[in-house]
């Protein structure tokens, strides 16, 4: 089997750390967890028994997350640079913190599909987007900022694709990650644009995982009971569950 | 007041809009209200997961008077791994 990270952004306190590991190892047994921490460097300090890095970007401390245009590239640099010490790594899956996995071997899910679909990288709501009328490529004039990125990375020739993609996680093989990692916005992107783009101009495959879009969905907030009741209708994860790991921490699987 | 003003566009959409067709798959989008305003041409209900491009629809004969815009989804994301090559 593929050795793969779960990389798990998160800001909370420590004692909600603490559970939400524990649910995630239960569901992702023998594999690696990372935890790329965006909260306080004093919370931080106080994680213990963690494989554990702190972001220093402020670009992911946003409210606002589209209109303050959001980025992952402090995090996967953040990740890229402390997975050196692993060489053994082959896949990272990044996720955010309001994700519920719901089945045992969600990660190795994720990589039979990216395998089978010979893909570099796996997301969730891939879309092409460049020409149309995706509010984010509105938004500030985003088009022409993404063409100056892709004009300085870009080995497909006279490609003007623009992609987007669910940012709240994402499969990626570690050639992939560390590549996306080393590249800059220079242009202030949001990261839904920004991952996807840049990866489809360094010249990897990336796809859709669309079977899974309809628990994923960023506009349908789940509560809990509805986050679980998910499991039946074959689920491998839900997003976004409201208060996750704060007011309520899952305890037990409903069979 | 956000809530009421949301409720009320979407029933002013569900009432006066037309059914919005995907020009490429031809697969029915929803409901949208169009209209000119100040020299646009505005769209409302466009809220379906699919991005849409806009563009002009081809016509069979040479036709002056009358052109129709249309929408289309992209096609799925599919490109090879070139990094290789």
């Amino acid at each position: 089997m593929s050795a793969t990270v779960n990389v798990i952004l998160t800001h909370h306190p420590p004692e909600t750390v603490a559970k939400m590991k524990e649910w995630w190892q239960r569901y992702a047994p023998g594999e690696d967890l990372l935890l790329a921490y965006g909260g306080t460097r004093e919370n931080f300090d106080s994680i213990n028994d963690s494989w554990k890095v702190f972001v220093e970007d402020p670009r992911v401390r946003t409210r606002f997350h589209q209109k303050e245009k959001q980025s992952f590239q402090g995090v996967f640099k953040a990740v890229s640079a402390e997975l050196a010490q692993r060489p053994d790594i082959e896949w990272i899956h990044f996720n955010e913190c309001d994700q519920l996995p719901l089945v045992p071997g969600y990660s190795e899910k994720i990589l039979a599909h990216a395998l089978e679909q010979q893909a570099d990288a796996a997301g969730h709501f891939l879309r092409r987007i460049d020409g149309t009328g995706h509010p984010h490529i509105l938004l500030d004039s985003v088009e022409e900022k993404v063409g100056k990125i892709i004009r300085e990375i870009s080995i497909r020739n006279s490609d003007s694709t623009i992609l987007s993609m669910l940012g709240c996680g994402g499969f990626f093989s570690r050639e992939a990650f560390d590549a996306l990692a080393a590249i800059d916005d220079t242009e202030g992107i949001y990261l839904e644009i920004f991952i996807p783009t840049v990866l489809h101009h360094l010249g990897f495959r990336i796809r859709n995982i669309p079977s899974q879009e309809w628990a994923m969905h960023p506009k349908t907030r789940k509560n809990p009971d509805q986050a679980l009741s998910l499991i039946n209708q074959g689920a491998w994860c839900a997003h976004p569950v409201n208060g996750l790991w704060t007011d309520w921490v899952p305890t037990e699987i409903p069979q | 007041m956000k809530i009421i003003a949301k409720i009320l566009v979407n029933a002013l959409v569900a009432i006066l809009g037309s059914q919005m067709i995907d020009h490429r798959t031809g697969k029915r989008l929803g409901k949208v209200l169009a209209f000119s305003w100040r020299g646009r041409i505005r769209c409302i209900g466009l809220w379906q997961e699919l991005p849409l491009r806009p563009a002009f629809e081809t016509t069979k004969n040479l036709r002056y008077w009358e052109q129709s815009i249309v929408f289309s989804s992209p096609e799925e994301v599919d490109f090879p791994n070139v990094r290789d090559r």
